[in-house]
């Protein structure tokens, strides 16, 4: 048994200082698209660095002038107002305001977010990637408009976007649902009735936007009628899986084997947003306008049963007292299918949709029990604490997934 | 002097919760929620922190079941991989027997079995369509009772959909107990 050996190994503590032949290793069983693969290796060459600091906004403003500095080749500018931002998981979130000159010589304030990885997230993910989608997005759906990118970590401590502030709100103000990170957010009937159509038109738009014609840096467009992008995806998931893990899963290995035996073909590519839910879209909440779709980091060029199933998982959406379920706590399940393929004219396929399933509930598992686990052992995050609750999650997406795996609907 | 942990986190978390929680900046909201998830945990512990070897030895007996479910078809598979299997069930029953075993032994016995249990599934990839089909038959069904100790476990942080549905922890310790005898 050499160091790594992915069938009998046993020691998982060598993924907290992973040598060169290790990562290769994995790389070779698990091959993925480009920036996955850069963004991973990346998270493999850096894991035996120091656990993160957390900087403080002093730090930060000064980094921020000198980036500011170089990206606008003026020191005719000024930041203020910096503070943290709660309820990112992964990321690393502060607002501040910029002053600066419009080109006719007015004096304009902006509200910017600055959006930066910790030393390590539950998602090793990329900036640049989720920039190259803000913008292709911007126009299609309300996004907030990226501005500058620092795409590896060349001016702030890790891998930084910098996008425009929306106002809004991610629940009604009134209700005691959706307290981490959005989840199962009961909306209300008012609220639901304006944005559930909302909500189906942004998705399908998405899922719309039509990327043949198209060149991109850090996305990469499957080939239809192939496997490639069901392949990529379940290949990004078992990586992550070996990388992170400090324990094995039976359940996780036989259902590592079913989605290798089972990856479906490719009908259309399209845009997917990737964590399409409650908590990722900021609203007004007198009028029910979506102001703005955040939270890109998962986003990819692929299959929309992969978006379509993420949505309708038990745990992403509500249930009502009567025990309806809906999704993204605005649709009853019911009726969701039917009213996605009469707004988008796209079909859905159920075979389709319960691989995508069994993907997401593995990944959510690879993401809360192993992942999360890896990060906070080496305290490699701003929010390890939360990342540790989240192995909370793991019975009941492991009770989805062997549900799924029987081959019952959820 | 008994074993006080468990007053002692009690202590802790008043001391987070009376102390240091005022003396935290309320413009801070990371600080502030770290504060809360931290005196969270600590509670948490407090109620499981002599339930944990309990755990680990009906851990390792479930484990022992689904690993003993899988030795036919792991010698199908071929004739090393079904000696491996046979050995790690063999090793762990023995650590499992020990009443003396402590909690970092019936450990280290589940990660051991458990690598192997790895190791004949991912050699299972290759195997016959009728075999790998009846491995996963067995593993999905000798893992519901694990899924059911860590849903008893992790029920306090509040992810279950139907906590009323979650059995009793002390019940499924109670059977881990059993076992032991």
């Amino acid at each position: 048994m050499n160091d790594h050996d992915l069938t009998w190994g046993l020691d998982f503590d060598d993924r907290d200082d992973p040598s060169p032949d290790f990562i290769d290793a994995v790389r070779r069983e698990y091959p993925t698209e480009r920036e996955v693969d850069t963004m991973l290796t990346r998270k493999m060459s850096r894991r035996k660095g120091p656990s993160y600091r957390r900087p403080d906004l002093a730090e930060m403003a000064k980094i921020l002038d000198e980036f500011l500095g170089h990206e606008l080749g003026s020191s005719n500018f000024e930041i203020r107002d910096l503070h943290w931002f709660t309820g990112g998981v992964s990321k690393i979130q502060i607002g501040f305001t910029l002053d600066r000159d419009d080109p006719a010589g007015r004096r304009r304030s902006e509200h910017l977010v600055l959006r930066m990885d910790p030393s390590e997230g539950s998602n090793a993910t990329s900036r640049a990637r989720e920039h190259e989608l803000l913008t292709l997005m911007n126009g299609v759906i309300p996004v907030p408009r990226p501005h500058f990118l620092d795409a590896e970590g060349e001016w702030f401590p890790e891998p930084a976007l910098i996008y425009e502030f929306v106002e809004g709100v991610t629940k009604p103000r009134a209700t005691g649902t959706g307290r981490i990170s959005g989840l199962g957010t009961d909306f209300g009937p008012d609220h639901r009735r304006v944005l559930a159509p909302q909500y189906l038109d942004h998705l399908s738009k998405i899922h719309n936007t039509d990327v043949s014609d198209r060149s991109f840096t850090h996305l990469q467009v499957p080939r239809t009628g192939s496997t490639e992008s069901a392949e990529w995806m379940v290949h990004h998931a078992l990586r992550c899986w070996e990388e992170d893990r400090g324990e094995d899963s039976p359940l996780m290995e036989i259902t590592a084997n079913w989605l290798l035996s089972n990856l479906p073909t490719l009908d259309v590519a399209g845009v997917v947003h990737g964590d399409f839910r409650s908590g990722n879209f900021l609203f007004d909440e007198e009028s029910g306008r979506i102001l703005g779709w955040l939270d890109w980091e998962r986003g990819l060029i692929g299959d929309r049963h992969r978006d379509l199933a993420w949505i309708t998982l038990p745990t992403m959406g509500h249930y009502d007292a009567d025990g309806r379920y809906f999704v993204c706590g605005l649709i009853p399940l019911d009726e969701f299918f039917d009213r996605y393929t009469e707004v988008s004219g796209l079909t859905v396929d159920p075979e389709r949709l319960r691989f995508y399933q069994i993907l997401n509930c593995f990944t959510i598992i690879v993401s809360t029990m192993a992942s999360s686990y890896r990060i906070a052992r080496l305290g490699k995050s701003h929010q390890d604490i939360l990342l540790t609750r989240v192995e909370g999650l793991v019975p009941v997406i492991s009770r989805q997934l062997i549900t799924l795996l029987k081959g019952k609907n959820t | 002097m008994m074993d006080h942990s468990e007053n002692t986190l009690r202590a802790a978390i008043k001391s987070l919760r009376d102390t240091v929680g005022p003396a935290v900046d309320p413009l801070d909201p990371q600080a502030v929620e770290q504060l809360r998830l931290t005196i969270d945990f600590l509670e948490f512990l407090r109620t499981r922190v002599y339930d944990i070897h309990a755990r680990q030895r009906y851990e390792l007996g479930r484990q022992m079941d689904i690993a003993q479910a899988l030795l036919d078809d792991a010698a199908l598979i071929s004739p090393d991989v079904g000696d491996r299997l046979t050995r790690a069930v063999s090793d762990a029953r023995s650590v499992h027997a020990d009443a003396d075993a402590h909690t970092q032994d019936l450990r280290a016995s589940s990660q051991k079995l458990w690598a192997v249990v790895r190791g004949v599934l991912r050699t299972a990839r290759q195997a016959p369509e009728d075999v790998r089909e009846r491995i996963s038959t067995r593993v999905i069904g000798g893992i519901e009772p694990l899924v059911e100790m860590e849903s008893a476990w992790y029920l306090p942080f509040g992810f279950e959909p139907d906590p009323g549905s979650v059995p009793q922890l002390d019940e499924l310790l109670g059977r881990a107990s059993s076992d032991a005898r």
